[in-house]
């Protein structure tokens, strides 16, 4: 009744293997935990009702666990899969049945992931993605790999088959190349993700890990102290313990979390990242890493809209740079920090490998090495008048309405340095360059990075200008990519004639596609 | 990967700066108008409600009413000035291979959308606009929702020719596999 490890284009309605009971069961699990993260207060309200009464709560766990399990079952004898030459059909669902019908030439892409649970049997989620909506995105679960490889050469190859149909020459020259052996780019070891754990916050893969987990973590935090023969409610009490003692604490405190938060972020970026491959095939990158859920992110490198070379400040001092190549992000606009499968980014690598990897991906790119031009210093003025100073002045008024008018001055003129340090840090680090293909933009505040894209990948563009930009013949631009917006303050009209006109004459009269 | 780079000199491109924008129509300005001063005018009559009634009627209600009817009164009194004052600076211009509309009272901003990349187009109507035969063109590029190209108070007749005219761009709307 399982799946053999052939591909099999016959035209039956086919099961997949019963490991995939085990990956409803995970499935609906992870979706309850994160229901029931809101009612982790009431549990504990009732907690003590619910073990005063244990004769009702256990069998009622146990029911609810078959419960899943006979869901998971369920879900798993009405999945089936069908397989023609040239679509892919599945029926799922036992209260909701959805057929999906999904034609290769319209699989936009194709990712393999394999939770920790299918690597002992070599099985695998294949999830085939469309162009459009969510809706219409189907995954094969529980498939064998080296059937999963086989099908996606089959897909790849009707999609080849199909672009050389509908258009010439381009698509021809891909499609030899699109089958063609991997070339593995770059490797990262465990010692360069101990490196990006450390300078970027890659706390929330660990924290969305263990979230179930949190409550009880949060609880022993106490009692671990107090068993160890720390009294918090003491030893922060300034009564007792005189300022200096109660800073120095503090002081202590605080470098602990940020140890404990540091060592999170690093687990967070093993958990992600470990054993990362970055290889390439024909015109296709695909990346493969994670220690528990393997997941491999292909990126075809026609999508590709933008390339960013960001540098943290602990990256500058580590010199150490997280490459992205960035994609069609439309629709699809991600969790904060969650890495969609939108972007594709290489973790922690040095600067001349970052480089070397932007021009493998965009030949000729100049990325962090263009001529850049800073932008007007006009733009710390506004940002003074239009930030910093109303600041100042509301906090100064709070403070004078609460104390004296001394402290009120002190307290604004902090703010007012402060602002002019922030300001002077971010202009220094404005920067634009255009060439005839690609246009540059560097930003930052302490750290720095360099965005680059190819001029016809341009969707939209505006110029805006202010009262005040107009007296100094200054405007700000944006440029719309599909893979987001990057825009450009205070620059002088002339050099924003080039980059908006220019942009739209390559765009325009190209005839090239953006994807 | 064939590509051509000729070398472009920026004064032989063509210009955003040099187009010649036409004007949105009298009417939706009016429109717009007449919508902005309404809901002024509701205000007014709130705020003396809020002065007049309310302090007889429930005492206690007596100052946050005040408070929240002068700040209605407030918002709705600014953006009727900046509706006035910036609705005939709305502009568009069509050329063969992009649309422009630009906008803007304090901060101008021309928005500049190459036909070639626009992915659908829709026309949109109102129930005012359908009395007054106005017509909003939206273009969609792969830009995202937040960019969505918009010209509002088009002529209903000007808007079905603008789309035509893109739906026939051979480049546009192309679709996409």
């Amino acid at each position: 009744m399982s799946s053999e490890p052939i591909a099999h284009n016959d035209g039956e309605w086919h099961r997949i293997s019963p490991i995939a009971v085990v990956f409803f069961l995970a499935k609906t699990l992870k979706q309850l935990g994160g229901q029931f993260i809101y009612l982790v207060p009431a549990f504990l309200v009732l907690g003590n009702s619910i073990k005063e009464n244990p004769g009702v709560t256990i069998p009622g766990l146990l029911g609810l666990l078959l419960l899943l399990i006979g869901f998971a079952v369920a879900s798993f004898l009405v999945y089936r899969y069908r397989l023609t030459d040239d679509t892919i059909e599945i029926r799922s669902g036992i209260f909701n049945k959805t057929q999906t019908h999904l034609p290769f030439t319209r699989i936009q892409n194709i990712r393999f992931e394999q939770p920790i649970y299918y690597r002992i049997s070599d099985y695998c989620c294949m999830q085939l993605d469309t162009a459009g909506s969510a809706k219409n995105e189907a995954k094969l679960i529980a498939i064998k790999m080296d059937h999963a490889v086989a099908l996606k050469e089959t897909i790849l190859g009707a999609r080849a088959e199909e672009a050389t149909l509908k258009d010439g020459a381009n698509s021809k020259a891909e499609e030899p190349q699109a089958l063609a052996d991997e070339v593995v780019l770059n490797r990262r070891s465990v010692m360069d993700l101990v490196i990006h754990g450390l300078t970027n916050n890659r706390i929330w893969i660990f924290l969305g890990a263990a979230a179930p987990l949190f409550d009880e973590f949060a609880d022993s935090i106490g009692s671990a102290f107090s068993y160890i023969g720390i009294d918090l409610q003491q030893l922060f009490d300034v009564d007792s313990q005189g300022y200096a003692v109660v800073a120095l604490a503090a002081l202590s405190f605080t470098m602990i979390a940020m140890m404990i938060l540091a060592l999170f972020s690093v687990a967070g970026s093993i958990l992600t990242y470990y054993g990362y491959t970055l290889s390439r095939a024909g015109n296709r990158y695909i990346r493969r890493s994670g220690l528990l859920t393997k997941h491999e992110v292909a990126l075809p490198l026609r999508r590709l809209q933008s390339i960013e070379f960001k540098q943290d400040w602990l990256d500058l001092v580590l010199k150490r740079v997280n490459l992205t190549f960035k994609q069609n992000q439309t629709g699809n606009p991600g969790q904060p920090g969650v890495e969609s499968n939108s972007k594709l980014i290489v973790p922690s690598v040095y600067p001349d490998e970052a480089y070397d990897l932007a021009n493998d991906a965009m030949p000729g790119t100049q990325l962090n090495r263009a001529a850049f031009k800073s932008i007007h210093s006009r733009f710390m003025i506004s940002k003074m008048l239009f930030l910093w100073i109303p600041i100042s002045l509301l906090a100064s008024a709070v403070v004078w309405l609460n104390t004296d008018w001394l402290k009120a001055i002190e307290v604004g003129a902090a703010i007012v340095a402060l602002g002019a340090l922030v300001s002077y840090l971010r202009w220094r680090r404005w920067g634009f360059s255009g060439d005839e293909q690609f246009v540059y933009v560097r930003k930052g505040f302490i750290g720095v990075s360099y965005k680059c894209f190819e001029r016809h990948k341009l969707q939209q563009i505006s110029q805006s200008q202010s009262w005040f930009m107009r007296r100094r013949n200054l405007c700000k631009i944006q440029f719309v990519l599909a893979s987001g917006s990057i825009s450009i303050p205070y620059l002088p009209v002339a050099d924003a004639v080039d980059l908006v006109d220019g942009s739209l004459f390559i765009t325009e009269s190209s005839g090239k596609s953006w994807m | 990967m064939e590509f051509n780079n000729a070398a472009l000199s920026p004064d032989s491109l063509p210009q955003i700066s040099q187009l010649s924008f036409s004007p949105v129509e009298a009417d939706y300005i009016k429109v717009r108008r007449i919508i902005t001063s309404t809901v002024v005018v509701v205000c007014l009559a709130l705020l003396a409600v809020a002065w007049l009634i309310i302090p007889d009627w429930v005492s206690a209600a007596e100052i946050p009413a005040k408070i929240v009817s002068a700040v209605l009164l407030g918002i709705s009194l600014i953006i009727a000035i900046y509706c006035w004052l910036a609705d005939p600076k709305k502009c568009f211009a069509l050329r063969d291979h992009d649309l422009s509309y630009q906008s803007g009272l304090i901060v101008r901003k021309t928005i500049t959308q190459p036909i070639t990349r626009v992915q659908h187009i829709e026309v949109k109507q109102g129930p005012i606009e359908r009395r007054y035969n106005l017509a909003c063109l939206l273009a969609y590029s792969a830009g995202g929702h937040m960019h969505t190209f918009v010209i509002p108070g088009l002529r209903f007749e000007e808007a079905k020719q603008m789309r035509a005219f893109i739906l026939d761009h051979k480049e546009a709307v192309r679709d996409e596999q």
